[in-house]
């Protein structure tokens, strides 16, 4: 009868699945007689999900339409159960927000603001316009005002409904002037008042508590900041050296190619018909290797043709 | 008083639509804070303070102020009258159900036919909105309708027609009436029979009113809303108030099938409140339900009922008429 | 005029307004709405005429079991499928004759019969019913079961997953 009912409904199987999953199953199950147990009798397909500690009552591998129904029988009374246990036995957990306001993390990020300096009260900002060039969406315009002892920002606006508050234009921010709040109060009717001028945004700065984030102690966090730098540089040498060696190396016969180098030229140098063109230093390199008789080279020269 | 019949009937409706209008939207809050208490919250609270008692108004306040979206491409006049289609019958279904006796619109000696014959009629209002909406979502839906009607209704009706057998009429004032006493409702009679067919009968109506876990019809991960996918403002309103007076008659009609009704202490006044409550309490077990689980996937869906469900209401039906035939018509 | 006799012809002019819409239209999908609206109508007047487990029986398997099939079928080839199927009526001179042809026939046999004489005493149909189907049309019913059975058995068997 099992077989009937099973063979009956059985659904399409999944095209590849090379292991029984180890989290909600469905049809095929692992008992103990072998890696696959028979068709789930009823379909129900209770699975179980190990390792849940909470739901050890479920055992797998439940046998003939009986022990299928008694597991979903018991699954239902478990789940049933929970659910009553919160409606009788337990307090909300909520927080009355606009009356009650939890504490915010250190690390929030809400609403932007610029900020003065806190000796002298002069803005911080010296309109250099880094924060414009790292935001991902480009919702900061700055302009920058030349003075003789430091530089100001002209104009500063915000297009703060398009912001996705990466916090990079803090983290950029050489003088730490612009920061974020520990607010996300930003419910308003009408969408342009999202678009912040400086004033709105110094103003803003001055009303809310500010994150712990500036830019300084972002950039303190990366550590260790000077060597990693050095490191990049360097890297960067390496590699232009590569490019510039690799025409001269590919410019030998094709059959000798140095193989020693490093770089990606090295790669298409050689006459092996899986090389592609993909990148200019690749393509020259491929030029320059001229015409191997044999036919991959055709090939590569039809493809830097195009 | 001495109305022309008509007149009569047509101030009961009067009355009954808007209580069924009221009391529906203040099952919504009811289900609102029941489920919010499940998942240790508060639920609506600010509007009509304290406990939110003003937000089903303010929702539908809400909902008469919204756009009211037509899609270009909509088949218009079978969308716009989807919702009406299937509000329609969603409300004729209190027609026949008595809040006491003698007080409600018409007390059919078939009853429960009517019931269940009105309440088939809602998918047609859904096949209306899934085809009108001219939309993929909106139509795989309403396919998946399909499926779960044919599957669920059969065990719906067979595990209503349990106390039927019992009571041995479809009138159901006759039911009620059949479960009076100590223990007398349907629940506890018939040796264990009337828990099961009550339980059957609630998963059946879980079902049919494609609540979770079984809405695959509406769900929400693969099909935004179902075939109310493209439905806003007033429409939306209608197509949500058809729902959940639904979920309300099937709740009242347990009630009356398994519960007795307005049968309870007290004097004889007292037999809608106790109804009410009745019926909100089977509510509050289908709410439970929902609240509680996952969707499940279509081919269990379709396997609890052919191969569980189903079965199981035949066997229960067969057993209640053979414990009647073997009483000789006592009582069971 | 009584308040049934305005009833009967409004859903009678109804009732043909829609089955004429139902061969008429050309979409497939409308044609089925308006055959729910005529068979829902049927039903009124089952209702009109005073049997309301008639009514019942006609909305819960002709309005809600075969519409929503029909529909299925429709939405299946139609919108899924993606093939567009208009409703074509040909010979509609030839249908309209066969079905007056009927009409009359129908007509003159009701005048022949003559009016029946109005019921006055209305016994319990739904047990007159429940005795009839296990009493005298016991037989009937069977069989009835028994080519329900088969025809399921054979959609399985046509169902069934190729193996
Ligand atoms: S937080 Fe990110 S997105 Fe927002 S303004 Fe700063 S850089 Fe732009
Ligand atoms: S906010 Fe900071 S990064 Fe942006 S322009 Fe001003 S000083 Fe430069």
């Amino acid at each position: 009868m099992s077989d009937f009912m099973g063979g009956l409904s059985k659904p399409p199987e999944p095209p590849t699945r090379s292991e029984p999953s180890r989290g909600v199953r469905g049809r095929t199950r692992e008992t103990r007689d072998g890696p696959r147990g028979p068709e789930s009798v009823t379909g129900f397909g209770t699975g179980t999900q190990r390792g849940g500690g909470s739901v050890a009552v479920l055992r797998d591998g439940a046998k003939g339409f009986w022990g299928e129904t008694l597991q979903l029988a018991r699954a239902v009374g478990r789940t049933m159960g929970v659910t009553f246990k919160n409606l009788v036995a337990r307090k909300p957990v909520t927080v009355m927000y606009p009356d009650v306001r939890r504490q915010y993390p250190d690390r929030f990020r809400g609403v932007l603001a610029l900020t003065y300096d806190k000796e002298t009260g002069e803005e911080n900002c010296i309109g250099c316009r880094l924060c414009e060039y790292i935001c991902p969406p480009q919702v900061i315009k700055v302009e920058m005002l030349k003075a003789k002892e430091r530089n100001w920002a002209k104009h500063f606006t915000l297009e703060l409904y398009s912001c996705e508050f990466c916090e990079l234009c803090v983290q950029v921010c050489p003088t730490d002037a612009i920061v974020m709040l520990k607010t996300f109060e930003l419910a308003t009717s009408d969408r342009r008042e999202l678009l912040l001028d400086k004033d709105r945004l110094h103003a803003l700065g001055l009303e809310h508590e500010h994150s712990w984030a500036t830019g300084t102690r972002l950039r303190d966090m990366q550590a260790p900041p000077k060597a990693a730098r050095g490191e990049g540089h360097r890297d960067g040498a390496t590699r232009g050296e590569a490019a510039v060696t690799a025409p001269a190396a590919a410019a030998k016969p094709a059959g000798t190619a140095a193989l020693a180098g490093a770089g990606s030229a090295e790669e298409s140098a050689t006459p092996a018909p899986a090389a592609k063109a993909d990148g200019p230093s690749t393509a020259e390199a491929v030029k320059t290797a001229a015409a191997p008789p044999a036919a991959p080279g055709e090939v590569k020269t039809k493809e830097t043709a195009e | 008083m001495t109305l022309p019949p008509l007149a009569q009937a047509a101030i009961a409706a009067f009355i009954v639509l808007n209580a069924v209008i009221l009391m529906v939207a203040y099952v919504t809050l009811l289900e609102r804070k029941f489920a919010a208490r499940m998942q240790s919250r508060i639920g609506p609270y600010y509007v009509g303070w304290p406990h939110g008692w003003l937000q089903p108004i303010a929702d539908a306040l809400k909902l008469m102020l919204k756009e009211d979206v037509v899609p270009a491409a909509a088949d218009r006049w079978v969308y716009n009258l989807a919702p009406i289609a299937f509000l329609v019958p969603c409300v004729l279904i209190f027609a026949t159900i008595p809040f006491a006796p003698g007080l409600g619109v018409a007390d059919l000696n078939i009853g429960i036919l009517f019931f269940l014959a009105v309440s088939a009629l809602e998918i047609v209002g859904l096949f209306m909105g899934g085809w009108g909406s001219n939309n993929k979502y909106a139509l795989i839906s309403a396919m998946r309708a399909v499926n779960q009607i044919i599957s669920y209704d059969l065990p719906f009706i067979f595990t209503a027609l349990v106390p039927v057998v019992l009571a041995g009429s479809m009138q159901l004032s006759e039911i009620v009436s059949a479960q009076t006493g100590l223990f007398g409702w349907f629940v506890f009679r018939a040796w264990g029979l009337g828990v099961l067919a009550l339980l059957a009968y609630l998963v059946a109506t879980i079902a049919a009113e494609n609540r979770v876990p079984f809405d695959i019809l509406e769900a929400e991960s693969e099909l935004v809303a179902g075939f109310r996918v493209e439905y806003s403002g007033m429409k939306f309103a209608l197509i949500q108030l058809g729902e959940y007076a639904h979920i309300l008659g099937t709740s009242f009609l347990g009630a009356l099938l398994f519960l007795g009704g307005w049968l309870g202490p007290g004097p004889a006044w007292l037999g809608p409140i106790w109804f009410l409550l009745k019926a909100i309490f089977v509510f509050l077990l289908i709410t439970w339900v929902r609240w509680s689980f996952v969707r499940i996937r279509v081919d269990q869906i379709l396997a609890i009922s052919w191969k569980l469900l189903l079965p199981l209401s035949i066997v229960l039906l067969m057993a209640a008429a053979f414990a009647v035939a073997w009483s000789g018509g006592a009582r069971v | 005029m009584t308040v049934e006799t305005v009833g009967f012809w409004l859903v009678a002019a109804v009732l043909l307004a829609s089955s004429l819409a139902v061969v008429l239209t050309k979409n497939l999908f409308h044609a089925v709405l308006y055959l729910a609206v005529a068979l829902v109508a049927t039903g009124v007047v089952f209702l009109l005429l005073e049997s309301p487990f008639l009514f019942g029986v006609q909305l819960l398997l002709y309005a809600g079991g075969v519409v929503t099939i029909v529909v299925f079928a429709i939405m299946l080839t139609e919108r899924l499928v993606g093939e567009r199927i208009t409703q074509t009526s040909r010979h509609v001179v030839n249908g309209a004759i066969v079905s007056a042809a009927v009409f009359v026939a129908v007509v003159g046999f009701l005048l022949q019969a003559g009016a029946p004489a109005p019921v006055t005493e209305r016994p319990d149909q739904l047990a007159g019913l429940g005795r009839a189907l296990v009493g005298p049309y016991a037989v009937t019913l069977e069989l009835l079961g028994v080519l329900l059975v088969a025809a399921l058995l054979g959609a399985i068997y046509f169902a069934r997953a190729d193996d």
